[in-house]
């Protein structure tokens, strides 16, 4: 019997409790690939990515049939200080990119001088994510064994070009997830010739059929939602995500309606709710099961976050058969979006809250989107094609 | 790239948008903006008559909808007589329409 190739992951933070982000993807793919590959995960201790503070153990772990290797971080972030880092391109020199993505860290030279030692031991490295230090100064070590989910979307960071720039022209292959994301590295950072370009999307379970999901004890403990209908967003609430623009447009929708729709928040909480904007309710974190619960019930589910580099979340409501509302100023969600048909898409707060309107009053239309969304992601985004994508793509 | 290929998305999308500008020509009216000023952002006067043509979309919803929107408009009476007739031009606005009222 052939042995399976031997591929680390090499990711910021990983274990249990990561409901969304970078994070969640590295361990569905990693646990996911586990059948054909001989997989470990190379991470830090880190658990909170504002302070990277060591939180998990040191050493050897294992979850989900995964073996993790977690390596300490040796400074933290000071916030403060870090946020008045500015990204003039003018001003820039190499020393201030280096100086921000230590900064920026998790700031791991263990982990660094892991793959320098054990880059022999692996058939290749996958890297998730190209903002953090540990792709950074990783992807230098293990060069011609290097592939990047790179999830980069166009925010400031991406400009640091000459840090930035070494990473795409150093790695062997590119795993990306959307159209959208692979035009914006090749217009800043053209890839060499032979890079592999390995286009995986991101593949979710899909129902058999689309529909409600029953559940005696769910239906019970959300009885109000259900009956007064409900939109959901999932993953960590934050200003930066742009929820309070989501929750000033529900709240226009609210007050022109008079409708008696909920919005539930599920995952991390990291602003403040309105209190002069009723019926959104914060539900904490979900279990899978109420997850799916949850999205199958609801009107829709919404992302209002503008920098999203692909937003798993969407493509699990369509696998519910449920319809989405994303900001169209998401290059990443609107290619998605406008190809499957399976939501509304806004670049104001008008048409947002106008969102919230058309997905409650015209229920055919959103069921239509809906079974629209559930149609693309069985044709494209299944775990199947997605693994056939790495399997071809990524050698040793 | 083109907009939504699915007629419902489509379908929900203009009335999402239309919703959206009709409430933004509104305010800006509310506000003491000029009808001609709305008309000229929203760049009616350039359309002339063409009727805007949209394929692949059911016709019987959104020409509901049309008329429901020329309705309301007509019952504005600063721009009856001025808007609704200009108004009747466009089948649909769009979501550069709902910025440019802003």
């Amino acid at each position: 019997m052939t042995a399976k190739p031997k591929i680390a992951f090499v990711v910021q933070r990983y274990g249990p409790d990561f409901a969304g982000g970078a994070e969640s993807l590295a361990r569905r793919i990693a646990e996911g690939m586990k059948v054909d590959w001989d997989v470990t995960v190379l991470a830090t201790c880190a658990k909170d990515y504002r302070s990277w503070l060591n939180e998990y153990p040191e050493g050897e772990d294992e979850l989900g049939g995964v073996k993790i290797i977690r390596f300490k971080n040796e400074a933290f972030r000071d916030l403060p200080e870090f946020s008045k880092f500015r990204y003039d391109p003018a001003i820039i020199s190499s020393a201030d990119e280096r100086w921000f993505f230590e900064e920026q860290g998790p700031h791991c030279p263990q982990l660094i001088a892991y793959l320098r030692k054990h880059k022999d031991d692996f058939d290749a490295f996958i890297f998730v994510t190209y903002l953090y230090y540990q792709t950074v100064f990783g992807v230098p070590e293990v060069g011609d064994k290097a592939y990047l989910i790179s999830t980069a979307h166009d925010e400031p960071p991406f400009h640091l070009r000459r840090t930035i720039g070494a990473v795409f022209q150093k790695i062997k292959g590119l795993i990306y997830l959307s159209e959208a994301e692979l035009s914006l590295i090749e217009h800043f950072y053209p890839l060499k010739s032979g890079v592999r370009k390995i286009k995986a999307g991101f593949g979710v379970e899909v129902a058999e059929r689309p529909g409600p999901i029953d559940s005696q004890e769910l239906e019970a403990t959300f009885a109000d939602e259900l009956s007064s209908g409900f939109f959901l967003y999932l993953g960590r609430a934050s200003v930066t995500k742009l929820c309070q623009n989501m929750f000033a447009a529900f709240g226009d929708f609210k007050r022109r309606s008079g409708s008696r729709a909920k919005l539930l928040l599920g995952g991390a909480l990291d602003l403040e709710l309105p209190v002069d904007i009723p019926d959104i309710k914060y539900v904490g974190f979900v279990s899978e099961e109420e997850k799916a619960f949850l999205l199958s019930r609801a009107v829709a589910l919404v992302n209002p976050s503008a920098t999203e580099s692909l937003s798993i979340v969407i493509q699990e409501s369509w696998a519910h058969g449920r319809p989405v509302i994303i900001n169209g100023d998401s290059d990443v969600m609107l290619e998605f979006t406008r190809a499957s048909g399976g939501g509304l898409y806004y670049n104001s707060p008008e048409v947002f809250s106008a969102c919230f309107e058309v997905m409650t009053e015209e229920s055919m239309l959103a069921t239509q989107m809906g079974l629209d969304g559930y149609a693309y992601v069985k044709d494209h985004c299944t775990w199947q094609s997605y693994r056939q994508a790495l399997l071809s793509g990524v050698k040793g | 790239m083109p907009n939504n290929v699915t007629p419902s998305a489509g379908s929900a999308m203009i009335r999402a948008q239309n919703l959206a500008c009709m409430r933004a020509i509104s305010r800006k009216l509310a506000e003491g903006a000029e009808p001609a000023t709305i008309l000229t952002l929203l760049r009616i006067e350039r359309m002339g008559v063409e009727q805007k043509r949209i394929p692949n979309r059911p016709r019987p919803p959104l020409k509901r909808f049309l008329i429901s929107m020329l309705q309301l408009l007509a019952r504005l009476p600063v721009v009856r007589g001025l808007f609704s007739v200009e108004a009747s031009t466009r089948a649909v606005f769009y979501q550069d329409d709902v910025r440019r009222l802003q």
